[in-house]
């Protein structure tokens, strides 16, 4: 495992990360379906398959972006790798709640949240799959500091398809603590606030970030 | 710390976002929790936010007192015959219903309604669609009664009403659902065949790719085999239509093209000819049905608005046995001639017939158009339809069904369905010398190329057909009142037949009835005269007297604080009397209030306070006007049209309305027929709008080239118009014709560009420098243009 930019370790970033959304989104779904009669897993489902396409869409277009950044400027390619290493750094510290730079970010994204945001209002409440994965499309543009740095790390790859399948991984990390959201909604919640399960975690993602900087030097 | 209202995480201490939820503000935590959270307050779901802890906990409801009118309304439900009417049999014991809801305004209430219903034993399938407000339930009616759930639903502050869609709707639905399997279908085929056909194409690849051709021309016949006999086949069957009629639509040329080019291209695959066309079949079907899609679901939406109205609600009334007079709850169809039935005050009559005991007031403006209620007495003949205003009465039935009065006002309204002009069918005419144009000139086309080079005389011949296929030019209208009739809705105007946007661009004339229309239809006090002590004083004594009493002058008059009146009396049609600090009141006509009561001082609606010696205030009772009525009017004359005003009344009022809102022309008196009549004599060039809202208009609204009913009218008005406001505001009427105007200048830009287009590209095609492939894809460039520039139609604002 020399090379940082692998699906395993997207699939970490989004797990890692998933503490920070799992109250943003996760029960989301569950609450605003109608149905009664306990959750119905084919709306949770498409509801997370739309959303893990349009991270997916969002890595093929971030990694178009570097490849023709890392082939157009000789030097590009190591001065992402470093940006991109930054941001997870910065993306530790948000779970942390000790730097507020990543809404810096959040804030420059809503624009584009706020052109589609209109289109779900006619979804929700979720009644069946299809809206669901609607929903999951439109709402996996939500302006995110998690996904943004995952992003900018998607982009060194400098490859369309591996970059959208590092932001597809990073989706299918955040499903465990989603899904389970709804099940466990008190529990999880208690555990995720406990300040040393944060910091472990937050941790974690700021080791990933200086292992992509450094990770070239190690080789 | 404070806790994130969204997700329940720490906020941190410099982050400060705050969002307004369930009217308090709420600290959030993140850019992306407040991002959701407007998206769950501006989609309406607020209430996702009281019961996320626990779905199923439910607030208490308590049923609203509901009315006693309502509450006999609601018995009826239960009634066997009627049930068995109103709803279908799906299982043993389970039967389903359709329910109209009215009142929604977003999702929360959609999921209340939902959610508050399944939890009652029995009911196994509830869902409420948004869009139509349609509750479609399915329940066991002897675990839950139909009426214990309708009641929930008023109780939850919702309408519920049974519904059940007309023949037209029906077929409509089926329509629009096999378009959407036809359309999806074709756009399936062609992704597949598009893939097998690119690599061919290409340049680089085509020699890499070459090997496989017959096999790739063997999957795409197979692939479009079902596209060509499945989804093309509404232009055959219209092709086949039109050759017995030997009438030309766009159906033939296009008919012509997808089957001459499977055809070819069959024979093509079998003989390992030159060329095939699997590619152009399926994109041109497939760009054809997208605009036969738009066209049947706009047609389908208008139908529902206008089904949306009709009202299947199952009417009761109270029969008295004539012996032992004993009171029982039956629905209306089970009455006869000489039953005698009790009308409670605020309930309609449901037949016409004689008061055989009590005296009331009755409102008889549904026919009258006069705001004012009539004194009935015993002996006097009352009119079904009309509202009891005052005092329980029993009468006794003389005409029902189709034989009462205001039955003839119904059959002045078939009179004037039939009489509607109908508007012609342009584009249809254009569409026939053009399609014969095409005809003859691929025939040419065909003609010089055999002789030029054979070979390529068919694709060539293919490429003017596709071409010129007119589908930009078809989609030009329809997508553009689409949009159009979209955005209007979204801002409360309602269009519910198609021709509106069209017709109201050549309107010249818009006439507006009085009562309820320019007017709010409730009586307000216009002016007071004190001739004794203050005004505050007098209008204190008389909304005291007044609060008492239910007749609809009562509701003009408020005062707070009260006094505490007693020994309160009522003469009815006359006035009120009552005692305040032990001083005897009257209030009412002047002659019921003093012997020698003073002259009033006009000829308006005035009556008169007194005590037992002296008259205290006159008060002026008039209709008040609507608050946008002046500028609405001030809009439309600006805008070139002219106002009148066409009223049922025979009052002052109408000439003083019309000098208020200086209007062009007022005809007061009128009755419906007279309504017919003046409508009938207006050019029919002039494209006149009517405006009203009672039944009185109905006639007239069902005959005026535009009408528009007032939200506020009754049911029977909103059937017949063309257009119902609503949002009950008459300041959108300018509003509809600007965007009426918009529309017309939309479609005709379409129409150009379409037009342009075609002309364009036929010589190149004819030239044989367009392969038909690309000129599937022009033609659909040509048609996305036409689309877009339409949906800036769904762009429309206030001013």
């Amino acid at each position: 495992m020399n090379e940082p930019l692998s699906f395993l370790s997207a699939w970490l970033l989004g797990f890692l990360g998933s503490v920070h959304c799992m109250g943003m989104c996760g029960g989301i779904v569950g609450a605003l379906s109608l149905n009664t009669k306990g959750p119905n897993i084919a709306i949770h489902l498409s509801y997370h398959l739309g959303r893990i396409s349009t991270y997916a869409a969002l890595g093929f277009v971030a990694g178009l972006i570097g490849l023709w950044l890392a082939s157009s400027h000789a030097y590009m390619g190591q001065l992402l790798r470093v940006l991109s290493g930054i941001m997870l750094i910065l993306m530790g510290g948000y779970i942390l709640g000790r730097t507020q730079l990543l809404m810096w970010f959040e804030r420059r994204g809503s624009f584009v949240w706020q052109k589609v945001q209109p289109l779900s209002k006619q979804l929700m409440p979720v009644r069946s799959p299809k809206q669901g994965l609607l929903l999951g499309l439109i709402w996996g543009l939500l302006p995110c500091g998690l996904i943004y740095s995952t992003l900018s790390w998607s982009l060194v790859a400098a490859n369309p398809l591996h970059s959208a399948g590092l932001m597809a991984m990073f989706g299918l990390g955040n499903l465990p603590a989603l899904l389970s959201f709804a099940a466990f909604a008190g529990q999880l919640n208690r555990f995720k606030q406990t300040p040393w399960v944060r910091i472990s975690l937050a941790s974690l993602i700021m080791a990933f970030g200086i292992w992509t900087i450094l990770a070239p030097w190690l080789n | 710390m404070t806790e994130c209202f969204h997700c329940g995480a720490d906020v941190p201490q410099d982050v400060l976002i705050e969002l307004d939820i369930l009217g308090q503000a709420r600290k959030l935590c993140c850019v992306g929790c407040e991002a959701v959270a407007t998206a769950i307050v501006q989609s309406g779901s607020e209430t996702f936010y009281h019961y996320r802890t626990d779905v199923n906990e439910t607030p208490e409801f308590t049923p609203a007192s509901l009315p006693q009118t309502m509450k006999m309304e609601l018995a009826l439900y239960d009634n066997t015959d009627v049930i068995e009417e109103l709803s279908e049999a799906s299982d043993n014991n389970t039967r389903q219903i359709n329910l109209i809801i009215e009142g929604i305004t977003c999702a929360a209430c959609a999921w209340l309604i939902e959610k508050q219903l399944k939890q009652f034993s029995g009911v196994e399938f509830a869902n409420l669609n948004l869009s139509q407000h349609k509750l479609q339930l399915r329940w066991q009616q002897d675990l839950t009664p139909l009426s214990e759930l309708i009641t929930r639903i008023y109780a939850l502050g919702f309408k519920a009403q049974p519904y059940s869609p007309d023949q037209a709707q029906k077929q409509l639905e089926s329509e629009q659902k096999k378009a959407t399997q036809r359309l999806g279908l074709a756009a399936l085929g062609m992704m597949q065949v598009m893939m097998f056909a690119l690599p061919l194409y290409v340049g680089d690849w085509a020699g890499v790719f070459e090997k496989f051709e017959t096999y790739f021309r063997v999957a795409s016949l197979i692939i479009t085999t079902p596209v060509v006999l499945y989804s093309a086949r509404p232009f055959f069957v219209a092709f086949w239509r039109d050759m017995k009629s030997r009438h030309l639509t766009m159906d033939v040329p296009v008919a012509i093209a997808i089957g001459s080019a499977y055809l070819a291209s069959i024979y093509s695959t079998l003989t390992q000819g030159e060329e095939v066309y699997f590619d152009s079949v399926c994109m041109f079907t497939f760009f054809l049905l997208v605009g036969r899609f738009l066209e049947s679901r706009t047609r389908l939406k208008n139908c529902e608005a206008g089904n949306h109205l009709a009202n299947v609600l199952p009417r009761s009334t109270l029969r008295i046995h004539p012996l032992d007079k004993t009171e029982t709850v039956v629905p209306v169809s089970q009455l006869h001639i000489n039953d005698h039935i009790r009308i409670l005050p605020g309930a309609t009559l449901v037949a016409d017939g004689t008061i055989v005991e009590g005296q009331t007031s009755i409102d008889e403006s549904i026919i009258t158009g006069e705001f004012l209620p009539i004194q009935k007495h015993v002996g006097d003949n009352v009119i079904g339809g009309s509202l009891n205003v005052e005092n329980p009465i029993t009468i006794k039935i003389s005409a029902l069904d189709k034989d009462m009065q205001i039955s003839t006002v119904m059959s002045l309204l078939d009179r004037a369905t039939q009489d509607k002009p109908k508007i012609a069918i342009l584009a249809d005419q254009v569409a026939q010398h053009f399609v014969a144009a095409v005809l003859v000139l691929s025939a040419l086309v065909f003609i010089s190329w055999s002789f030029i080079d054979s070979d390529r005389a068919f694709w060539i011949t293919l490429s003017v057909l596709v071409a010129t296929c007119p589908c930009a030019l078809s989609l030009a209208t329809p997508t553009a009142l689409t949009a159009a009739t979209s955005a209007l809705k979204h801002h409360g105007i309602l269009i519910t037949r198609g021709h509106v946007l069209q017709t109201l661009t050549r309107s010249k004339r818009v006439i507006f009835d009085k009562t309820g229309t320019l007017t709010l239809g409730q009586l307000n006090i216009e002016k007071i005269i004190t001739l004794n002590g203050t005004e505050q004083n007098a209008l204190q004594i008389a909304a005291s007297l007044e609060a008492l009493s239910s007749h609809p002058i009562a509701n003009a008059f408020t005062f707070s604080p009260l006094l505490s009146v007693n020994n309160l009396s009522q003469q009815t049609g006359a006035g009120l009397q009552g005692e305040i600090n032990n001083q005897t009141y009257k209030i009412g006509l002047a002659h019921y209030v003093l012997k020698q009561a003073p002259a009033a001082p006009d000829n308006g609606h005035w009556i008169l306070l007194a005590n037992q010696q002296t008259p205290l205030a006159w008060f002026l009772l008039s209709d008040q006007l609507r608050a946008d009525a002046p500028s609405t009017v001030a809009a439309l004359q600006a805008s070139g049209l002219t106002c009148e005003m066409l009223s049922g009344d025979h009052s002052g009022q109408v000439q003083l309305i019309a000098k208020k809102l200086n209007l062009d022309k007022v005809q007061g008196g009128v009755n419906p027929e007279g309504k017919l009549n003046y409508i009938s004599t207006l050019p029919s060039g002039d494209a006149s709008i009517m405006v009203g809202d009672g039944i009185n208009d109905v006639p007239v609204l069902a005959q005026a080239p535009v009408s528009i009913a007032v939200g506020s009218a009754s049911d029977l008005a909103k059937i017949h118009s063309d257009v119902v406001l609503l949002s009950n505001q008459l300041q959108h009427l300018p509003l509809l014709i600007k965007q009426a105007k918009r529309t017309s200048i939309i479609i005709k830009q379409n129409l150009i560009w379409a037009l342009l287009y075609n002309i364009s590209v036929l010589p190149l095609a004819a030239l044989g420098l367009l392969p038909p492939y690309m000129a599937a894809i022009g033609m659909s460039f040509s048609s996305l243009a036409v689309v877009f520039n339409a949906l800036r139609l769904n762009k429309l604002r206030l001013n």
